[in-house]
């Protein structure tokens, strides 16, 4: 693989609360190439949102990245002054919001909020950036840019928000985009269409996304590489293939069991025993061995080797990702 | 879980449980000083709808096709505009107040997100106790152990009597939310997106304790839903809505299996596969966007959007025609045969050589 776009090392991310110390984040590998689409995977407090905002640094007080190193095409992002941190997000690493409300401001019209932030992030003049996102605007499909960029946010539906969202977050030009839970609140064939656009926008423009989501479907159809998270760790990592055809981490096997498949009749529906661990205070060894159907004696005091987050790979004791 | 697989019964002439007849919600649109009417929001717009005794009956459509109004209009939130709802033979628009309230623990409902429904400054015990309080005689004592066999039911323990709801997941939540639902025994059971505000692992233990539930009470669900992988894992039959009509009924397997209308095989097929083998070249994806329920379209509701719309189709809205078990609003239906993945998608008989799911090794 080339240089990577994004390198995360060893991260560990924890907020204090009066209750005590909750690990977010226990020691997370992880690497995007230029050009990969990876999937981060996991339910409800599993770290995956934590992941993203450690990134970019948003972790604010009484949270704190306790650990690790983050790289972005080379550069120390931990080690940046937050002036410099202000610089790297918008210009190098944009993020794309479940609600595409949250990034576009009710009181400007899209075409002031386009040409500002164009503007600003690629140094251009007005002119220029209104081009820019005329020309994304078309990318993603908006069948009247003109239109569009003379409208207001409230004026258009989800869908098109969203696809808005994701032309200026293109305009940026940036080396990497966060995209977390882009889709899911939208209708399931808007979410094609958007999916659909967003893929061939990446492809054309040879861009690097994390992609966070829960949905399985989404990361089969949209993703190279995967990470699936548990309990603050990615439990597995590997190509979209390895993942849905050769799961390793006992988590990874009960959940694609577990969700249920359009393409399937009905069948006993299955379950994972047990439920998602406190971060407050995770089970000692390995998080997943209370609800582990194959744990033996020794997963509940020894914790499993992280992943490196380059190649197939489980953090798992009993089960390696080399022997499947 | 029981499925109702005694597919004559269609064809006896029982009484469904619930039938609906050409049920319509308008809403009037009122703008200027005056507030006039302005125009009309045709959210539900005749919808027929037969739900049998025992059936997990899915809607299905997406936001704004009128499934939650059908929803609410169903529950007796809403006065319907036209048309009739007849629960049990009797038509609900005939009763009296007193008739109304009784059967109103007949039917109940369970929403989407159990953080709203729950009063936050109640106790688990006093949120699953009050529907009993206002409908039964019961003494406190009767309804404490009653409340205690409902917790168990739903897989909570009697330690969670005094808890508060935010101290409960979104997923023990829900089972709060559908101990209450069953408290007063209730015949039917709405469903308003059960699973979606859950996280994966929790939601098939949610439909999971949904199905032992209606077993053991003898329920019939009617689920409003978006997710249409859970309702090929759950449901018996589904209706598919489309700018407030319901455009096909099937039983789910037909639906899945063969679906007719060239609106239900663009929604099968906008699902995202989990599979990363499979082939999306087929897929339908739609021009356009859903029109406002303020100005639909004339004739077939779908025809500006549909792939293989005839002339004829933006004249007349089709009556339902049957196709085997599958009741469809479309007279194109020989044409749109050839549509979408799900006609070559026949894994039974041609499994791809590397097709491997997790069951696999």
């Amino acid at each position: 693989m080339s240089d990577p776009v994004l390198e995360i090392r060893d991260l560990e991310t924890a907020f204090d609360t009066s209750a005590g110390t909750v690990e977010a984040l226990r020691g997370v590998n992880l690497t995007v190439g230029a050009g990969e689409r990876v999937g981060l995977v996991g339910e409800s407090g599993s770290g995956k949102s934590v992941t993203a905002q450690s990134i970019l640094r948003l972790i604010d007080s009484p949270g704190e990245i306790a650990n690790g190193s983050i790289t972005l095409n080379g550069r120390d992002l931990l080690g940046l002054s937050s002036r410099e941190m202000q610089q790297v997000r918008g210009r190098d690493v944009t993020m794309i919001f479940q609600d595409p409300s949250t990034s576009l401001d009710p009181v400007y019209s899209v075409r002031s909020q386009m040409v500002e932030t164009i503007g600003h992030n690629r140094d251009v003049p007005d002119s220029e950036a209104e081009e820019i996102a005329r020309n994304y605007l078309d990318l993603v499909d908006m069948p009247n840019p003109d239109r569009v960029l003379d409208s207001y946010p409230h004026e258009l539906s989800g869908g098109m928000k969203q696809r808005v969202s994701i032309a200026m977050t293109l305009g940026f030009d940036p080396d990497l985009i966060i995209a977390d839970e882009p889709t899911t609140a939208l209708d399931v064939t808007v979410q094609k269409k958007v999916m659909e656009i967003f893929k061939d926008v990446i492809s054309e423009e040879d861009l690097s996304v994390l992609w966070i989501t829960h949905n399985l479907g989404v990361v089969a159809e949209f993703c190279d590489k995967v990470a699936v998270m548990y309990a603050g760790e990615i439990v597995e990592y590997g190509s979209v293939y390895d993942i849905f055809d050769r799961p390793t981490h006992p988590y990874t096997r009960e959940l694609l069991r577990t969700i249920p498949n359009i393409n399937r009749p009905a069948e006993e529906l299955r379950v994972i025993e047990g439920s998602v661990p406190h971060m407050l205070d995770p089970p000692s060894g390995c998080a997943f061995h209370p609800r582990c159907p194959d744990a033996e004696p020794e997963c509940r005091t020894m914790r499993p080797e992280q992943v490196d987050g380059d190649h197939h790979e489980a953090s798992c004791l009993v089960h390696d990702a080399t022997e499947q | 879980m029981s499925r109702n697989d005694d597919s004559l019964a269609s064809e006896a002439p029982a009484q469904p449980l619930l039938k609906v007849r050409g049920l319509q919600k308008h809403y009037p649109i009122k703008e200027g000083i005056l507030r006039r009417q302005t125009g009309t929001v045709r959210a539900v717009d005749g919808v027929d709808l037969d739900v049998r005794s025992g059936d997990i009956h899915a809607i299905v459509g997406e936001s704004g096709c009128g499934k939650s109004t059908l929803l609410e209009t169903l529950l007796g939130l809403e006065d319907p505009t036209s048309g009739t709802v007849a629960f049990e033979g009797t038509d609900l628009s005939s009763l009296s107040a007193q008739q109304q309230r009784q059967l109103k623990s007949e039917i109940q409902i369970v929403f989407q997100n159990p953080e709203s429904s729950l009063d936050p400054r109640d106790t688990i015990g006093q949120i699953i106790a009050e529907p009993l309080a206002l409908h039964t005689d019961a003494t406190n004592r009767q309804i404490d152990a009653r409340v205690v066999s409902l917790l168990d039911d739903v897989g909570l323990g009697p330690d969670y009597y005094g808890r508060y709801p935010h101290e409960l997941s979104g997923g023990q939540q829900q089972r709060v939310a559908i101990a209450r639902a069953i408290s007063l025994n209730p015949t039917l059971i709405l469903l308003d997106e059960p699973t979606s505000a859950l996280d994966v692992s929790v939601q098939s233990k949610t439909l999971k304790l949904l199905g032992e539930i209606k077993d053991e009470y003898d329920l019939t669900y009617v689920m409003v839903t978006h997710d249409l992988s859970v309702v090929r894992q759950f449901a018996t039959d589904v209706s598919v809505m489309y700018l407030g009509n319901v455009i096909e009924t099937a039983p789910v397997e037909a639906l899945f299996e063969s679906p007719k209308h060239p609106y239900t095989k663009a929604l099968i097929s906008a699902v995202p596969v989990p599979d990363p083998h499979y082939d999306s070249q087929n897929d339908i994806t739609l021009p356009g966007t859903v029109p406002e329920p303020s100005d639909p379209p004339s004739g077939c509701r779908f025809h500006p959007r549909c792939p293989v719309a005839a002339e004829e189709c933006s004249e007349a809205f089709p009556e339902f025609e049957a196709h085997g078990d599958t009741h469809v609003r479309c007279i194109r239906v020989a044409e749109a045969e050839s549509l979408g993945p799900v006609a070559q998608d026949n894994r039974s008989e041609s499994p791809s050589a590397t097709h491997t799911t997790p069951e696999d090794d």
